[in-house]
């Protein structure tokens, strides 16, 4: 009897996998929304006190236009302390929250600060007058330049510790929620799901056929691969990998194949949308459904808003899209496949005891920060006049909660570059390549096509 | 009677930093510190994955702490 065969998972006090409260401190998911949240109502007190406090802490010099190094310069010297306070704040929260979660403070304090002062470089690029013409949008630089670094200088990997790709973007997520008004999540989500569910439908199931009845892939493969390619990346991997009781190689192909055209995409999918003339939000819900990981797709989204003229769009039509259409699902997707391991595959196969409270136990929870921040702002802000929210709400309160969440994107952003070390990755065979490959060409065809024609007035009215 | 299962296991790779060194790329877009993980872990024995609850014959005792279950 192999041990594959003879594996097994007690059925009794299956309430012995769950971290129980523990997980409201040890997930970065949690983290996410204590700090979204916590500034959030900081925010809506200090407003409320007519503070300007928040704003100040705000800053950065990506809306300066500035036309020569001097008037730079001069914006660092003008808000020398209140770069340095927020500086420290961010610190602050950051490193004590991922101690708290395990990660080394000897590591995570220089990794950093060497990050904070690449994003004020990338905030300064952004800020220059001319870097819309040469097509510097901070998502892309800031990809490129962590590429580079991470490739050609090789900064050591203790690094890492700072370069938390998943928290940044999780905690921008709900930050984001702030100015995402409730009544666009309600009668736009179901529309979004619908989408997204056919397309992640489709194409995991083109992944998993193509894999293994044409490339004759292990089943356990085409399923991980699958699920990496048409639901959440390398999250969604891990989570139907358990479900499956798929090998650790497995779940390396699907990171090899999910980071490489996620990059691609990232660098791509902008430039295809401007060629084409997309709207921001018709671009926003494409990239939605093409792009495998949060990160990936807010980079990609976030780049071709700022192109267009309307990043607030195609943020928001990508959030719909992905956050709402895809991720919420993954506790789903993973009993699926644990039933069709148990069922359908030999019982022997199966990975996860089959268990209903899976979905529970694998939800994103940092959604539940984007729906409260989204229903609490919308209710904060119900009184006001829409005069009276564009002269007084906007600039008090919405802009410095966006700069905030502006300052996690770009954090995300140069983390994404600064992990990617390409010798790291493990090579991929030819036919893992082929099935995962056409599984992003149906997506990418059949995600324009219901963007763009299908559902094409709805987005573009975003 | 006791019974041990993965969770007490040597071979059981559960901490998130041990998880990202063991498949590198893995924090590039996810993270092992992230919900949706939940309590997924690796066998370094057999190299698959797998939650606490699981069993296998060549269960070592990591020597760290009981047993998930005593069965009488």
């Amino acid at each position: 009897m192999t041990t594959q065969e003879s594996w097994n998972e007690s059925g009794e006090g299956s309430k012995a996998r769950r971290l129980g409260l523990k997980e409201l401190y040890l997930k970065e998911d949690w983290w996410a929304i204590w700090l979204g949240i916590g500034v959030m109502v900081l925010a809506v007190i200090l407003f409320a006190n007519g503070s300007t406090f928040l704003k100040s802490l705000a800053i950065n010099p990506g809306g300066l236009k500035w036309t020569s190094f001097g008037q730079l310069a001069d914006h660092f010297t003008q808000n020398s302390g209140m770069y340095a306070l927020q500086f420290s704040a961010w610190l602050v929260i950051f490193g004590a929250t991922t101690r708290i979660m395990g990660i080394k403070l000897s590591q995570f304090v220089p990794a950093f600060i060497f990050l904070y002062i690449l994003s004020i470089i990338m905030f300064a690029i952004a800020g220059w007058a001319n870097a819309a013409k040469f097509n510097l949008e901070p998502p892309l630089v800031a990809l490129i330049v962590g590429l580079i670094l991470a490739n050609f200088i090789r900064l050591p990997q203790w690094m890492d510790a700072a370069f938390r790709v998943e928290y940044f973007i999780k905690l921008g997520i709900v930050l984001l929620g702030a100015t995402f008004p409730i009544t666009l999540v309600l009668t736009a989500g179901p529309v979004a799901i619908a989408q997204a569910t056919i397309i992640s439908l489709v194409t995991c199931l083109t992944i998993y056929f193509l894999g293994t009845r044409v490339f004759g892939l292990d089943r356990k493969l085409a399923a991980v691969l699958g699920v990496g390619g048409s639901v959440c990346g390398v999250s969604a991997s891990m989570a139907i990998a358990t479900s499956v009781g798929a090998k650790k190689d497995h779940l390396y192909t699907s990171v090899t194949l999910v980071v490489g055209w996620a990059l691609v995409m990232i660098l791509v999918l902008p430039f295809i949308s401007r060629a084409l003339g997309l709207s921001a939000g018709v671009a926003g819900a494409w990239i939605g459904t093409s792009e495998f990981a949060d990160a990936a797709g807010f980079a990609a989204a976030s780049a071709y808003g700022k192109m267009a003229g309307n990043e607030d769009a195609a943020i928001k039509a990508f959030t719909l899209m992905k956050v709402i259409g895809r991720d919420l699902w993954i506790g789903i997707w993973s009993i699926v496949w644990a039933l069709i391991a148990t069922v359908v595959w030999e019982k022997k196969e199966a990975g996860a005891k089959l268990d209903a409270r899976e979905i529970w136990w694998r939800f994103p929870k940092f959604v539940i920060g984007f729906f409260a921040a989204s229903l609490m702002m919308t209710l904060i802000t119900s009184g006001y006049s829409a005069a009276d929210f564009n002269k007084v709400v906007k600039p008090g309160l919405i802009l410095p909660l966006v700069s905030l969440r502006t300052w996690a994107f770009i954090f995300c952003f140069l983390s994404i570059g600064l992990t990617t070390r390409f010798r790291e990755l493990k090579p991929v065979g030819w036919k893992a390549f082929s099935a995962f490959t056409m599984g992003v060409g149906v997506n990418v065809l059949l995600g324009y096509i219901m963007s763009v024609h299908v559902f094409s007035g709805f987005w573009s009215s975003m | 009677m006791t019974r041990y299962t993965c969770r007490e296991c040597e071979f059981f790779l559960s901490e998130p930093d041990r998880l990202e060194r063991a498949v590198p790329g893995l924090n590039i877009l996810s993270s092992a510190y992230g919900s949706v993980r939940a309590d997924t872990a690796i066998c370094e024995r057999h190299d698959i994955f797998v939650t606490p609850l699981a069993e296998c014959p060549d269960f070592r005792y990591h020597g760290r702490s009981g047993p998930s279950q005593a069965l009488g």
